[in-house]
């Protein structure tokens, strides 16, 4: 495991970079892109987790935090889609350089599934895309944060005032993080089920409930002819339950599927 | 303010940033900072308190280290059979060797949030080099006067008094079931790695007199989300009677606050509170008088 910052020196970014575990090393790399805000500390121990099982199977791993979040550069108002993409781009970039292969596949949590779909990186030619419990629709998953929000400071009835709000009157922090007027028009405008172009033209659906806007998602991506697998788990998830969002997610099932499947598209 | 990686430790497998100030921003033999996981967040902590804490801290002349101890984060596991919390103080023992080699510093201050405020404690008292702690809801010991303000009100009001009756009542008959989880609880947390128990209270006011005598700087930070076990400024001086903390003991309550400082209006305050008593303990005895 090797952690260093990488990138423009002015703004740089904190990676992991975790070389293969395996006597069958094959040339093939995989760029893990984290949550964000709360849920990017829930999935910490998971992606470390997983970079390791990705490892064991002969794969060169890294996971980074992007701009304004994590250990990287930047305050969390700076984050924005261009610059969640264009720090994809610079992971894939680096994550090449470092295990010195050309392939290279995707995997996305939540919104950094979503990050991740809609990266324009084709150019990087990227194998594979796993999304993991997709954000489908940005409107609902700010709807969701905001009601967790809500739940969070409505039980701590220490708050006076919880919510600091933009000149339009929504809510600006967000679960402990601000949220900037263009993260959120951002994050607002993403649905999925309207895009048509993917980072990887191979994409793995893993969910962890069969849910309405998966099923959707699934059907939109194989009318597109993109989808090449999906699985439902019962382990991890619960993203919308107020009492599992300041705890770790656990979700080796789903794990140990990602690490099965990319360890077998390796061949 | 300028950030580097740092492997440390034995085989260099503790992962930590250190967080530095630039050379016009530095203090002249200014404490290096430590900050301590807390509970299972790792060294980001919580709603990224720790990267927010780190960089302001440096931009204001303080060398800060954020780690992760073997185990958590980004650090792997150790091997060895050793005993958690043993391990936990020899990696904290390490980041100080680390700052020390690469920034000359030579003291320090140990800060921490809940699990990480238990572990700043047990390391001050074992390690000379500690000279400040910062405790974000550290330990606490209750007075009459704790439960006067807590009871007091309710005491006052008959539907409360009732509540209170059958509340009572009914852990008066779970007892035998209670008694046996707080047990499991206390095996379980008694390493000081993700849970803490409070250690007796003589124990405390024994370590207490031994840091203060030693010159060591005390600050308690507590939220409003622990008035349920501190709820007034004096608190900490009337369970300690015995103990002459000689003016190094300060206490803070932000009472709007959350636990793990969750809106970052709170964050900012809390940091500037932090930067507030380190230049009063640390830099203004450093300055020529006039």
């Amino acid at each position: 495991m090797h952690p260093y910052y990488f990138g423009d020196s002015d703004r740089p970014l904190y990676g992991v970079y975790d070389p293969p575990r395996s006597s069958a090393t094959l040339d093939e790399s995989v760029l893990l892109c984290y949550p964000v805000a709360q849920e990017y500390m829930r999935s910490h121990w998971a992606f470390r987790q997983l970079t390791s099982q990705l490892a064991k199977t002969g794969l060169h791993c890294m996971r980074f935090d992007y701009y304004g979040s994590g250990d990287s550069a930047g305050e969390s108002v700076d984050g924005s889609m261009d610059q969640w993409h264009s720090d994809v781009d610079t992971g894939l970039t680096e994550l090449k350089d470092m295990a010195g292969v050309m392939k290279v596949s995707l995997v996305g949590l939540r919104f950094g599934a979503a990050i991740a779909a809609t990266a324009p990186v084709q150019a990087h030619k990227v194998r594979n895309l796993v999304l993991w419990d997709p954000v489908v629709n940005g409107a609902a998953y700010i709807e969701n944060l905001r009601r967790l929000h809500h739940k969070m400071v409505k039980d701590h009835k220490h708050y006076k005032n919880p919510w600091s709000k933009n000149s339009n009157g929504e809510p600006t922090e967000l679960f402990g993080f601000r949220f900037s007027e263009r993260m959120l028009e951002d994050i607002q405008a993403l649905n999925l089920l309207n895009q048509k172009e993917f980072s990887s033209a191979a994409i793995f659906l893993f969910v962890s409930e069969e849910r309405q806007e998966y099923v959707e998602l699934k059907e939109h991506l194989q009318s597109l002819g993109l989808l090449r697998g999906y699985q439902v788990f019962t382990d991890g998830g619960d993203w919308e339950d107020p009492v599992a969002v300041d705890k770790a997610l656990i979700a080796s099932n789903i794990i140990r599927a990602i690490a099965n499947e990319l360890g077998r598209n390796k061949q | 303010m300028k950030e580097k990686v740092v492997t440390f430790g034995e085989g260099k497998q503790l992962v930590g940033i250190i967080s530095e100030p630039e050379q016009h921003e530095k203090i002249e033999n200014a404490p290096g900072v430590l900050i301590l996981h807390s509970g299972m967040h790792h060294h980001v902590g919580p709603f990224r308190l720790h990267v927010v804490t780190a960089r302001r801290l440096a931009a204001c002349g303080y060398p800060v280290l954020r780690f992760d101890v073997a185990g958590m984060g980004d650090s792997p596991a150790r091997r060895d059979t050793g005993y958690d919390a043993d391990r936990t103080i020899a990696d904290i023992k390490s980041a100080m060797d680390e700052l020390t080699d690469r920034k000359g510093t030579k003291r320090f201050v140990a800060m921490g949030l809940c699990t990480g405020a238990n572990n700043a404690h047990k390391v001050a008292v074992v390690d000379d080099r500690v000279e400040g702690c910062v405790f974000l809801g550290g330990y606490a010991y209750p007075t009459w006067q704790f439960y006067a303000r807590r009871y007091g009100p309710k005491a006052l009001n008959p539907k409360r008094v009732m509540s209170l009756v059958l509340r009572l009542g009914r852990n008066l008959i779970s007892k035998s079931e209670t008694g046996k989880k707080e047990a499991r609880t206390s095996a379980r947390t008694s390493d000081g790695f993700h849970w803490w128990v409070l250690p007796p209270k003589e124990k405390t006011r024994k370590d207490f007199m031994a840091l203060v005598a030693r010159g060591v700087n005390l600050l308690f930070v507590f939220s409003g989300a622990e008035s349920n076990r501190y709820n007034y400024t004096k608190q900490m001086e009337h369970a300690f009677p015995s103990v002459d903390f000689k003016g190094r003991l300060k206490i803070l309550i932000n009472k709007d606050a959350h636990h793990a400082y969750l809106m970052a209006s709170d964050r900012d305050k809390l940091v500037s509170q932090v930067i507030g008593w380190l230049n009063e303990c640390f830099v203004k005895q450093n300055m020529p008088e006039n």
